[in-house]
């Protein structure tokens, strides 16, 4: 089945991180996340950020995805510097350039799986019945178009995470990012889930992975290693 | 920053607050039990004030309620010296002509006088209710003509001997008395030719005073009163029974009704022998029998509705901190800071209606078991409703709000970290 994207890609760098920093401030102490990190990924690549728990990659993957700020350099999207834009602007980026999965599915337990998938798309202003078209349309695409009406709690740990793969790709993003998206399947489930994420860059999503999983290096382009918030080469 | 709404999506804060409501029904329903109390009261206190209000104004209604009736008043012996010496005798003729003139509020006034009287023959015998009054006072008092016509201002200024007989009457009568045409009725001290039968005026509301139980009986030119032996002052004219006020607009009559009070009061040389009935005035009498039961209710309503408030607030603030990771989710697929503002204040809000819905339900069946068993009077409008769920709406928000703001000013990855 092909699943063109909905804009035709143009060319050059998707994103650029230049100089990142990030810092936590608690009462005693900063902690710095991230120190002094630049690179760039191409869109409809496929990037891998691997490292040792607490070395930074999940703060990465926050900042990539707009959920948090750089405390220091730049983080330019799509031609735009995150810093400067609204807390509203960066939601709209997260609802149209960026679709997120997690190793915990974090679907909504009051939601089906129609409805999940639906949220973003709302969210992104989309009417409700074209909101249910793509939602239809993404969940058929991750092959569960015989389970709208099923709630997570009736869904194997694969079929959720197809789930939060579907929600996030509604929209169309340009930026999928993925925390440990095999964290929490057995190998078989996570062959599948890992195809589907491949199957996806290649109708031109750009894919940057977090994950410990050794396994996952073949299909990565490009791999940032990241040691106590630091790119190593 | 301008606030734009276009991308608040409704639909998916609602069903989500619907759902939680669903999910945790013990908690909502004991938090929507204050608000259920606080709108049952609330809805108890309207629901007796309108019903004093329509009782008012059905018993107003014949007259309608811009209404001013103005009735005699008994003087005590020493108000009684003091009014014969300055030559005061009561409401005459003279006040009902000179009021329109000297009070701007007054558009028309009806002066009545009522005659006890007896029929002199026919076979049927007893007292007979006979009311003078003028073609205005026939507009005013609302005596409709169903037969023949009524008097004209001409046989009103001679004091012509001709009468209007109510249907009750004309029946009791036969139809015609005797004497066959032109129909005559025989009282007492004098012969009236009838000219027209009427339907029953609407009675005067009870509580003005000097008003009659049922009815007139027999309506004739005020001035013809005189030839039935009531009493005549040969400077201000016939005495009256009493005024009926037609005001200008029933806005203001309290006000109204204060100002025709002090004209006549200075007509009568500051002797208060008459009386002010108004429809406010009245309502303000009425609802001092029922205001210890509304300010009991009222007060217990205020602090039922503060109590919900709290309670709703403390199921917030407790769903705010347990969804924490929700609201990160939220915000991850692009939900707008007042997009999650507007999930957790729906939920509130829904809550909120939710215990006014069965507070509204519950005030009004005790309103009208109220009205049943204690007799006051209880109506619930569309008013009360109204107010239930502006009530209960308003207690939502306020309750919702501080947790739903809370909620929508985490940080992103904090959220989803919990």
């Amino acid at each position: 089945m092909s699943w063109p994207s909905a804009e035709p890609v143009p060319p050059g760098d998707l994103c650029r991180v230049e100089g990142l920093s990030r810092t936590f401030r608690t009462a005693a102490h900063e902690v710095p996340a991230l120190r002094d990190v630049s690179f760039a990924i191409p869109r409809s690549a496929r990037v891998g950020i691997m490292g040792p728990s607490g070395s930074g990659k999940s703060t990465l993957l926050g900042i990539l995805g707009c959920l948090d700020r750089p405390s220091s350099g730049r983080y330019v999207l799509e031609g735009r510097d995150v810093a400067g834009l609204s807390d509203d602007a960066l939601s709209d980026i997260r609802a149209e350039t960026v679709g997120f999965v997690f190793q915990s599915f974090n679907l909504i337990a009051e939601l089906d799986v129609l409805e999940s998938i639906c949220l973003p798309l709302e969210y992104r202003g989309f009417s409700r019945v074209e909101a249910v078209a793509r939602a239809r349309d993404a969940a058929a695409r991750v092959g569960l178009g015989d389970r709208l009406d099923h709630r997570p709690w009736q869904l194997s740990g694969g079929e959720q995470q197809r789930v939060a793969i579907a929600r996030a790709v509604a929209g169309r993003p340009r930026l999928l990012l993925a925390d440990e998206p095999t964290g929490n399947l057995d190998s078989a489930t996570s062959r599948e889930i890992i195809d589907l994420l491949l199957e996806l860059n290649r109708d031109g999503v750009a894919l940057v992975v977090v994950t410990h999983n050794e396994e996952m290096t073949p299909m990565f382009q490009q791999i940032l290693r990241i040691r106590d918030g630091r790119l190593v080469l | 920053m301008g606030v734009s709404f276009s991308r608040l999506a409704l639909r998916p804060a609602l069903r989500l607050a619907l759902r939680q409501i669903r999910a945790h029904r013990l908690r909502s329903a004991l938090s929507a039990l204050g608000v259920l109390l606080g709108v049952g009261s609330v809805t108890m206190v309207v629901a007796v004030g309108e019903g004093t209000r329509r009782e008012i104004r059905a018993r107003f209604a014949a007259l309608g309620t811009d209404t001013v009736i103005v009735t005699q008043r008994p003087l005590s012996r020493e108000e009684g010296g003091i009014g014969r010496r300055l030559h005061v005798k009561g409401l005459a003729h003279r006040d009902a002509l000179d009021l329109p003139l000297l009070c701007e509020e007054v558009r028309d006034v009806a002066p009545e006088v009522e005659v006890e009287t007896a029929l002199a023959e026919g076979r049927w015998r007893g007292g007979l209710r006979v009311l003078g009054t003028t073609p205005a006072g026939l507009r005013i008092r609302g005596v409709a003509v169903v037969e023949g016509r009524p008097f004209s201002e001409r046989e009103a200024e001679a004091g012509d001997r001709v009468a209007l007989v109510s249907e009750t009457l004309w029946r009791k009568l036969g139809g015609a008395p005797v004497g066959g045409s032109p129909p005559v009725l025989r009282l007492s001290q004098s012969l009236l030719e009838v000219i027209g039968v009427f339907r029953a005026p609407g009675s005067l509301p009870e509580e003005a005073p000097g008003a009659s139980s049922g009815g007139p009986e027999v309506v004739i030119p005020l001035r013809a009163a005189a030839g039935l032996g009531a009493p005549v002052d040969d400077v201000r004219g016939i005495f009256l029974t009493r005024l009926l006020v037609k005001l200008r607009s029933d806005d203001d009559d309290l006000r109204a009704a204060a100002r025709v009070e002090e004209v006549l009061l200075r007509a009568h040389r500051g002797v208060r022998d008459f009386v002010v009935v108004s429809p406010v005035r009245l309502l303000r009498e009425k609802e001092g029998t029922s205001r210890s039961l509304r300010q009991m209710l009222a007060l217990t309503g205020g602090i039922a509705l503060l109590v919900g408030a709290i309670g709703i607030l403390n199921v917030m603030l407790a769903s705010v901190s347990e969804r924490r990771r929700e609201v990160g989710i939220h915000r991850a697929l692009g939900a707008r800071r007042r997009q999650v503002v507007l999930l957790f204040l729906s939920e509130a809000v829904l809550l909120a209606l939710l215990g006014g819905v069965l507070g509204l339900a519950a005030g009004a069946a005790l309103s009208v078991a109220a009205a049943h068993v204690a007799g006051y009077p209880a109506v619930v409008s569309p008013l009360g409703v109204a107010l239930g769920f502006a009530t209960s709406f308003g207690v939502g928000v306020a309750a919702g709000l501080y947790p739903a703001i809370q909620a929508s000013w985490m940080e992103p990855m904090d959220a989803m970290r919990t």
